[in-house]
């Protein structure tokens, strides 16, 4: 039953979107509304279960003092940055406001080293090894000149109209360029892709509604 | 809007306090009577209209003790924003009280209020002897000085009641009820030191105080006092310097009128203010008058017209008609220490009776030095004023004739400072009108003189009227011949026709014949504005490439020629056009009978072939290297909108983690992550029955990337797992895991990665890192990864692949097939 119900209310809110067809109209419109409500609603319903109340429920009573002090420094941190809303308390939110920045780019910026930065240049650098035969020295090759021809494309001395640039950099950055397009390119086939599935997901989600309400309006007719 | 008083920033009207520092606000309780604005508490007048909030009234403060929060906003005080708190306590009902006690003071009794206000008496007691020298003379007339009223003594303030005329001692000149507590004023207090003042020391006194120290100029404010009484009257010394427009003035007589210390002061008509009251003049017999302001009128002499008309003249004015004079005869004579000569002004002047005597105010009287040091006056005019006649043309009529300046350096008397300050400069800084500066004339100005023409002489205001050309005239100046060029601007005087209005012009202008104006009237032609020489050749600008003067003729071509085309007309409304909406619809039509192309029978088998994805094997066998009891930690990284992909790739994974016994622990940084969860768990609970605890919902992961390292960093929470599964169809979570679990180093846990089709191209380097064993992308990966199980996918998940297949097709057909009509036609269209 959950998922029958599941399909008709998937399926009328799949039309209202189709509706867009015809033009931005109202049902597009509540269709998107309802979406937005329900995603922010379900997750302050999921913060709040799995944060609020379940480091209120760890505060046992035969916990220490102690204890207690480390469980209450987290909820006096949180009512402290609920209070950034009033203009005039904001100054006291600043405290936890500064200790989420802290700690959030202490953790980005260990995890973008070591994790994005040395890891991807150790592989690009692998790649350029002669050792590693010619398929892999040609990857390695399109790689480099791919990242350093974008960057030329992406830099703001060169971008200056009223500076004549060499010809070299001219056709740096025109292949650089050629390199930017092929990776939208891709980024785009595969965003396609992904929209085409959900496409097909949805229309054979119709056609089971469908299916459903023939059956139903058989049974209910008699043929 | 509440305006805060400390920040001044807006706030909303009912608003505590304020939204930007914090401090309070007072509460809008007035509305203005005139716009019905509220206004804040504290305001006095309205912000938006200006009116009087607060009434000039008195407010009786309450008997009982008030809160000094409840005065503070019952008592309005204070000016417009920012507001004052009201005073609170005694002291500020004292002050109050005081504060009002002097503007009652200027309150006169009911009865009283229909007494003529020239019969106020000013007591002198308790003042200061320049003050007291001041005292009015004793008027002639008696009987106008008893009816005289008095200012109720109890509503004078103290410095107002030692003002007051001398009265008889029968007649009660008490002060205004001020109260021996209150607190005078340095100044005051200490003149009343030697004398106290009647009207301050107790408000019973009745005594008036001695008529000889009323002030001079205050003493004209009386009315008609005994004779005796006058005796109060100061004495001008000689000493007191005049200003020379007054001493010129001055009769021969009243020089002898300044040593009188009395002075006569006629009542003034009952008609006449107080103020007005004691400018009546002296009598010519008692020429002493050394009031401060010299009545006109006599009442023992039968107004005549002139005297009415005098006596409606202010006694300041008429105290500045000389004595003796001629009336009909007078004039104004600047004097002028450079030029003996005098010049005579003609005005009107006044007609007045040879009998009057010219009185001095006394207040003058009083300041006129002896004559041994008088100065040479400063040249100024003497006004006076002839009874509504204007002044004659001829000399003679209206004119006065001053004394000599010898004379009138005679008279002078030492002036005051602030006297001194009104006068004008000294005669070095003679009038303009004396003399006439040539002003530098600057060069490009010079460089505009007419041929023929010079700068003007330094001449003076001639006197007389021009003679001839050449001939020197008075003052030094010789009539010129006007110039040629000059002459031809004189407007043409001899011709009386009036100038055609613009419509008789238009009427009589001929009529157009020919072209669209035809028929009109009133055309003006075409001329041109500046004549072009016959013979001008424009010359070309210096420097212009041979591009740029090809592409003025261009445009000078164009706009000699312009095209005759047509515009678009611009659309009234952004609704698109039916190209774009039959496009639309071609191409929804198209996809959807791709989409629905398997499922409906039209074709027999499937198509698709799962593309090569070299992280599949990788993954399979990564996962096949799991034993029964190991824990699998699964990251479920998307919500219900992604849910359409990327539960085929949960399926296979997870079964696949299923079928060789692997425990399971799920989380989700994604708050939409954790109904998903369970319902998968659910589904395995179902499909596999596994033992009691091997699937574990983690539930939320609060924290992004933080979260994740406290998770991963913290043994306690979960058993330690042996493999770490990301399910994203986003690129932020994957980052944060790839990232930090390769933070962890040594205890880095091998990764398996399952993708959306969208996430995959652009996570793709993230892929080849270390710590990631395998990985699939899509629905093409996961049929890819069912295969390389060895398992033949289901029977919808080949028909999804091929209706993937024949949606793309269309696709790519349609964007190819929008890219040639853009090559082709798009160019057009777009424009």
């Amino acid at each position: 039953m959950p998922e029958t119900t599941g399909l008709i209310i998937g399926s009328i809110v799949t039309l209202l979107i189709f509706s867009y067809l015809i033009g931005d109209n109202l049902l597009y419109r509540w269709a998107l509304a309802l979406l937005v409500g329900a995603s922010t609603g379900y997750a302050l319903a999921v913060a709040l279960h799995f944060i609020i109340f379940d480091w209120v429920n760890n505060i046992q009573p035969s916990d220490s003092l102690t204890l207690r002090l480390y469980y209450l420094v987290p909820l006096l941190l949180g009512a402290l940055l609920l209070l950034k809303g009033i203009p005039r308390l904001s100054a006291l939110g600043n405290v936890s406001m500064g200790f989420m920045l802290g700690v959030g780019a202490a953790v980005a910026v260990s995890g973008a080293l070591l994790g994005t930065l040395i890891p991807q240049m150790q592989t690009t650098a692998t790649g350029i090894s002669l050792k590693a035969g010619g398929s892999a020295l040609l990857n390695g090759g399109l790689i480099l000149v791919g990242t350093l021809s974008s960057l030329f494309v992406f830099s703001p001395r060169l971008r200056q109209a009223d500076k004549e640039l060499r010809p070299i950099t001219l056709w740096l950055q025109r292949l650089g360029r050629a390199f930017v397009v092929v990776s939208l390119a891709v980024a785009f086939s595969g965003a396609l892709t992904s929209a085409l599935t959900i496409l097909i997901e949805r229309l054979w989600g119709l056609a089971d509604f469908a299916q459903l309400l023939f059956q139903f309006l058989s049974s209910v007719t008699g043929s | 809007m509440i305006r805060c008083p400390k920040c001044n920033a807006l706030n909303k009207d009912g608003s505590s306090f304020c939204n930007k520092c914090g401090s309070p606000l007072q509460k809008t309780q007035i509305r203005c009577p005139m716009c019905g604005t509220l206004n804040p508490v504290g305001n006095l007048f309205c912000d938006r209209c200006h009116a009087r909030l607060v009434p000039l009234e008195k407010v009786i403060p309450p008997e009982s003790t008030a809160e000094p929060e409840e005065t503070s906003a019952s008592r309005v005080q204070g000016i417009s924003l920012p507001t004052r708190p009201a005073a609170t306590g005694e002291g500020a009902a004292d002050k109050g009280e005081e504060s009002l006690n002097w503007l009652e003071g200027l309150l006169k009794p009911e009865s009283e209020a229909e007494t003529p206000p020239s019969e106020t008496s000013l007591p002198t007691a308790g003042l200061p002897d320049w003050i007291a020298d001041l005292a009015p003379a004793e008027p002639e007339v008696q009987e106008e000085a008893e009816a005289e009223t008095t200012v109720a003594p109890a509503e004078l303030p103290a410095w107002l009641s030692g003002l007051t005329p001398a009265e008889p001692t029968e007649e009660s000149a008490s002060a205004p009820a001020i109260p021996q507590d209150t607190e005078l004023p340095e100044w005051l207090a200490a003149q009343g030191e030697e004398e106290p003042p009647a009207a301050l020391s107790t408000p019973e006194q009745e005594a008036p105080p001695a008529p000889a120290e009323m002030p001079a100029w205050l003493s004209g404010l009386t009315p008609a006092e005994p004779a005796e009484e006058a005796a109060s009257a100061p004495a001008i010394s000689r000493d007191t310097e005049l200003p020379e427009w007054l001493t010129t003035q001055r009769e021969e007589e009243p020089s002898a009128a300044l040593n009188t210390p009395e002075q006569e002061i006629s009542p003034a008509p009952a008609e006449m203010p107080a103020w007005l009251s004691g400018l009546t003049p002296a009598e010519p017999a008692e020429e002493a008058a050394t009031s401060a302001l010299d009545t006109l009128s006599d009442e023992s002499q039968k107004p005549t017209p002139q005297e009415e008309v005098a006596a409606e003249i202010p006694a300041w004015l008429a105290d500045l008609a000389p004595a003796g004079t001629a009336p009909e005869s007078k004039t104004v004579i600047f004097t002028d220490e450079e030029t003996t000569s005098a010049q005579e002004i003609k005005t009107p002047v006044p007609e007045l009776e040879t009998e009057k005597a010219h009185k001095t105010p006394a207040w003058l009287q009083e300041i006129t030095p002896a004559p041994e040091t008088i100065s040479p006056p400063p040249s100024v005019p003497a006004f006076t004023l002839e009874e509504g006649e204007p002044p004659a043309e001829e000399t003679g009529e209206g004119v006065v004739f001053l004394d000599e300046p010898a004379e009138l350096a005679e008279k002078a008397v030492e002036i005051p400072d602030w006297l001194r300050d009104l006068a004008p400069t000294s005669t070095e800084e003679a009038p303009a009108s004396a003399a006439l500066q040539q002003a530098e004339v600057p060069q490009w100005l010079e460089s505009l003189r007419p041929p023929g023409t010079g700068p003007l002489p330094e001449t003076a205001l001639p006197d007389t009227e021009p003679g001839s050309i050449g001939e020197e005239v008075a003052g030094g100046l010789i009539k010129a011949e006007i110039p040629t060029w000059v002459q031809q601007l004189r407007p043409d005087t001899t011709a009386t026709v009036a100038a055609p209005s613009p419509l008789d012009e238009v009427a009589t202008s001929p009529q157009e014949e020919a072209g669209p104006l035809k028929g009109l009237q009133g055309i003006l032609p075409a001329l041109p504005v500046v004549d072009m020489p016959p013979d001008f050749q424009p010359q070309p600008a210096l420097g212009a490439s041979s591009q740029v003067m090809e592409a003025a003729q261009l445009w000078q071509d164009l706009l000699q020629h312009p095209r005759s085309t047509k515009r678009p007309v611009a659309r009234a409304h952004a609704r698109p056009g039916w190209g774009q909406t039959v496009s639309r619809w071609i191409v929804a039509v198209l996809l959807v009978l791709a989409a629905l192309a398997p499922i409906l029978g039209f074709l027999p088998e499937t198509l698709a072939q799962p593309p090569l994805q070299a992280g599949v094997a990788p993954l399979q066998l990564a996962v096949e290297g799991l034993q029964a009891g190991d824990t699998a930690l699964v990251a479920l990284e998307y919500g219900p909108a992604e849910a359409n992909e990327m539960d085929h790739i949960t399926e296979a994974l997870l079964t696949h983690l299923m079928e060789h016994g692997v425990q399971v622990v799920a989380v989700s940084t994604v708050p939409e992550g954790v109904g998903l969860i369970q319902t998968w768990l659910d589904w395995a609970e179902t499909r596999y029955q596994p033992a009691e605890g091997s699937l574990v919902n983690g539930g939320y992961l609060p924290g992004e990337s933080n979260g994740i390292a406290q998770f991963l960093g913290s043994p306690q929470r979960t058993p330690k797992p042996d493999f770490l599964l990301v399910l994203a169809a986003r690129t932020g979570p994957l980052r944060w895991w790839v990232e930090q679990n390769a933070v962890a180093g040594s205890r880095a846990l091998p990764m398996g990665v399952g993708l959306s089709a969208s996430t995959g191209p652009r996570m793709r380097p993230y892929l080849d890192v270390y710590g990631v064993q395998g990985w699939l992308i899509g629905l093409p990966g996961t049929t890819a990864y069912w295969q390389s199980r060895g398992i033949r996918p289901n029977e919808g998940l080949a028909r999804r692949l091929d209706a993937l297949l024949l949606t793309q097709w269309v696709a790519a057909g349609l964007l190819l097939a929008g890219a040639a009509y853009y090559l082709t036609a798009g160019k057009k269209g777009a424009a």
